[in-house]
């Protein structure tokens, strides 16, 4: 068996794939690559693939993981071209990496991701960013999955850094938020927070863009294909 | 509007609405071209949603064919959900091309397929959308040529006012002969006039404008009157002699989001020599042709390559009859099963050869078994000329039971004709039987078994030995459902599925309707009606209004039935099949006389006036 982690992009209009449809998505382009996908064992086998923490419908992203098991020893840069013929435009393997076999699979290693934010119609200063994150609780308005009412919930400790700068087309917001399997934070949300903070209105189509999922290693911040050693 | 502006508006749109990928295009095997002002352009509309309309094979087959014609480049569209509409609305977008979003009224020709009677008001939503004039009478020489075609233009005189052009019979030859037409009009500047003229010569090709529905004093249907000396009298269908070297797509457009149907298909035959009297795709699409094994065994392994699916499935009308069925499907079980594809058999008869098949096929889940006894008792399934027995059913159940089988779907009409409660009686009856067979089997216990029994509401259609006959009223239908239901309630295990009457009397109502109910269509389109075939956007109150305005009740032809030799609306177009055949078959109804399977003997039904039948007798 061979595990192979691979880094894709999705722009423009791709950005509309849910993540289960991206899972059909990538089986096909392995089954026309003829790259054979290994099975889960137990009482329903599923194939080993999996895309790492799954993005929102709507956003763009330069980095996004997809890992897989294959019986196959893969000529890496020659099966992510191959793999590349069938994406449709906006989505392409831009890295692919051998990595070592193991329980836990990439997810689990994720921790933060970075964003870029952007909001149209709507001047905000970096100083405002500060007043913000400066407050004693910074709170979200999320929907309850089970009740469907809109609570609030601090996420103060979720932001590593968040800042703005401003120009006359509107905002740009550059932040790093937690991005693990037991929580994240959603830079919508987060974004929408701070419009009401600031008392901004008349915002436009808010646009964005994850840059990096990252793991830690020695208490830094590591992009998840640097994980690994190549193997 | 051009494209730029189109996509400009759709980005604002698209984070709003649910499943936008729905709208983006974009799927791996679409084509993407940048036509330029000679290109003639052609959008083929499904009315339905995305997801439903991907799974519809006629599309990719046209699709391919016309975006193999030179000078030529086809798009699609689909009708927009609730939600998407009121957005484009908003937003002042109009209807636009998944490929290079162009309006849909940039179009040369915007063609809609009808597969079911229940779309139409899609139809006229999407010309709204577009803003192309509804009525035919108001386009100017600017917009485009709207024309349709599928097994419901046989009978396009409900949609007659909205329609230039109505295509009928295989579409795969007579689309590119009227596209022709059309790029000539196009490079000359010439009129609509000119084209639809033309047009009318081809064959399959009726123009509904060049005749006007005449009704007797009493608001009877009389006959179509030429506007046109030269229109024709009758417009025979179009018809493929030989779908062996007819154009297949292979490298099929795959949907990025999840649609209905998600897998490869290959069509291995047209038509049906069964003869079931209610059936109308197996009147329509005669005479029987076929694919060789070899031929379908390359298309599949082509469409399978560039989709990267999973699943193949053959499409044919009884997948059994093709006569090199067993060769055909041992090659497909070994090219798929090497592959890790699953092969799926519809409409399989359940002969030995099918268990074996089913044992050998890798992954088949022993769950579902299908049979569509489609009447309770042997004698209304002579009326129908359904042939299959009690026999054959307990012959294959016995057999599957043993192999695992743990449950047994049953399929049947209801309202049919000469139909009594003894008929409803024999469906529990069955349902019963089986139920007991299984627990008998079992060691005296029910177990994990399970009988589920489906009616549908028989619809009488045009072109079939029934187009003459009465639909049920609703409360009859309402009667029998009740009735059913309480002898359902005492069997245990065995789940009982009924529809709704209202909208199977609708489906008759066009079905069988005339020009009349173009005003009624406008009606309920204006009511807010659209896609009536979903149960969550049923409209009843606005159908009940337009049906009432337009004085459609009870007592109208499409429902209450007619004499044979009473004017039929539908006499326009020649099906192939002669309406002497019809008469007949419908007479031998009346007495519970089958019919035999053409391959036994050909049975007379006229199609090979037109085309060469290669099945009648066959067996003999």
């Amino acid at each position: 068996m061979n595990r192979y982690v691979l880094r894709f992009t999705k722009y423009g209009n791709m950005r509309f794939i849910s993540h289960l449809d991206l899972h059909r998505l990538f089986k096909r382009s392995l089954k026309k690559a003829g790259i054979p996908v290994d099975y889960s064992k137990g009482f329903n086998p599923h194939e080993m693939i999996n895309v790492v923490q799954p993005l929102s419908l709507g956003f763009e992203s330069d980095s996004e993981y997809f890992e897989m098991e294959t019986p196959l020893e893969l000529d890496a840069e020659k099966a992510a071209q191959e793999l590349n013929e069938f994406l449709p435009r906006g989505m392409s393997f831009t890295a692919i990496k051998r990595i070592p076999l193991e329980k836990k699979n990439l997810s689990a290693y994720s921790e933060y991701a970075s964003y870029r934010v952007r909001i149209p119609g709507v001047v905000l200063t970096q100083e405002q960013a500060e007043d913000f994150l400066q407050q004693p609780q910074v709170v979200i308005l999320k929907r309850d999955k089970k009740t469907k009412q809109m609570v609030e919930k601090n996420v103060k400790s979720m932001i590593r850094s968040f800042d703005a700068a401003g120009s006359e087309g509107g905002t740009v917001i550059s932040c790093v938020l937690r991005c693990a399997s037991n929580e994240s934070l959603n830079p919508l949300n987060l974004t929408e927070s701070f419009l009401r903070y600031a008392g901004a209105e008349g915002a436009g189509v808010i646009q964005v863009k994850r840059l990096e999922i990252y793991g830690m290693k020695e208490g830094a911040l590591v992009p998840l294909l640097d994980l690994y050693p190549e193997i | 509007m051009n494209n730029t502006e189109v996509y400009e508006k759709l980005e604002a749109i698209l984070p709003l609405v649910e499943k936008p990928a729905r709208y983006i295009g974009e799927e791996p095997n679409c084509v993407i071209r940048d036509p330029d002002a000679d290109t003639f352009r052609f959008a083929f509309c499904f009315p339905d949603t995305y997801e439903i309309g991907m799974s519809y094979l006629g599309m990719q087959i046209l699709y391919n064919v016309l975006n193999n014609t030179e000078g030529c480049y086809c798009e699609r569209a689909f009708a927009p959900e609730k939600d998407m509409i009121g957005e484009m609305r908003k937003a002042g977008l109009p209807l636009f091309t998944l490929e290079t979003k162009t309006p849909l009224s940039q179009m040369d020709m915007v063609g809609f397929t009808l597969q079911y009677e229940l779309s139409y008001t899609n139809i006229l939503l999407m010309l709204d959308l577009a803003g192309i004039p509804l009525d035919q009478k108001d386009r100017k020489e600017t917009d485009p040529i709207i024309v349709c075609g599928g097994p419901c233009a046989f009978n396009a005189e409900p949609l007659a006012d909205f329609f230039d052009i109505v295509m009928v019979g295989d579409g795969e030859v007579q689309i590119r002969d009227l596209v022709k037409l059309a790029q000539e009009r196009k490079a000359k500047g010439l009129s609509r006039e000119w084209l639809l003229r033309e047009a009318s010569r081809l064959r399959g090709v009726y123009v509904p404008s060049f005749y006007e529905a005449v009704y007797d004093e009493d608001g009877n249907y009389k006959e179509l009157r030429k506007l046109v000396p030269e229109a024709p009298d009758t417009v025979l269908k179009a018809i493929i002699d030989d779908i062996e070297t007819s154009e297949f797509p292979v490298t099929n457009i795959v949907p990025l989001i999840e649609v209905v149907h998600d897998r490869s298909v290959v069509e291995i035959m047209r038509g049906c020599s069964r003869g079931c009297r209610f059936c109308q795709a197996g009147m329509l699409y005669r005479p029987v042709r076929q694919r060789t094994p070899d031929t379908i065994v390359e298309l599949s392994k082509k469409q399978l390559e560039s989709s990267g699916n999973s699943e193949l499935s053959l499409l044919s009308l009884s997948t059994s009859d093709h006569t090199e069925f067993e060769d055909l499907v041992l090659k497909l079980m070994d090219h798929c099963g090497k592959r890790q594809i699953s092969l799926s058999l519809p409409s399989l008869r359940l002969d030995n050869f099918a268990f074996k098949v089913m044992d050998e096929m890798q992954g088949i889940r022993k769950t579902g078994l299908t049979f569509a006894p489609e009447a309770g008792t042997q004698r209304l399934r002579d009326v129908i000329n359904k042939n299959i027995t009690e026999t054959e059913i307990f012959t294959a159940l016995d057999k599957a039971i043993d192999l695992g089988w743990t449950s047994v779907k049953l399929y049947f009409m209801m309202g049919l004709p000469t139909e009594t409660d003894e008929d409803l009686d024999g469906i529990a009856d069955l349902a019963d039987r089986i139920m007991k067979l299984a627990i008998s089997k079992n060691g005296g216990t029910r177990g994990r078994f399970s009988v589920s029994v489906s009616v549908a509401n028989f619809v009488p259609k045009p072109f079939t030995p029934f187009q003459w006959v009465a639909q049920d009223t609703e409360e009859e239908f309402e009667r029998k459902h009740r009735y059913l239901a309480e002898r359902f309630r005492k069997l245990k295990g065995v789940t009982f599925h009924y529809h709704g009457s209202y909208t199977s009397r609708l489906e008759a109502i066009f079905a069988r309707g005339g020009r009349e109910l173009c005003e009624t269509l406008r009606k309920a389109y204006a009511n807010g009606c659209i896609f009536d075939a979903w149960t969550e956007h049923f409209d009843r109150e606005g159908w009940e209004d337009a049906l009432a305005y337009t004085g459609i009740d009870d007592n109208c032809r499409a429902l209450r039935g007619s004499e044979p030799g009473q004017p039929l609306p539908w006499e326009i177009i020649d099906c192939g099949v002669s309406q002497k055949f019809l008469l007949s078959e419908y007479r031998r109804a009346l007495e519970a006389v089958t019919t035999q399977d053409c391959r036994h003997g050909c049975n007379g039904c006229g199609v090979n006036r037109y085309t060469e039948c290669r099945w009648g007798g066959i067996y003999e």
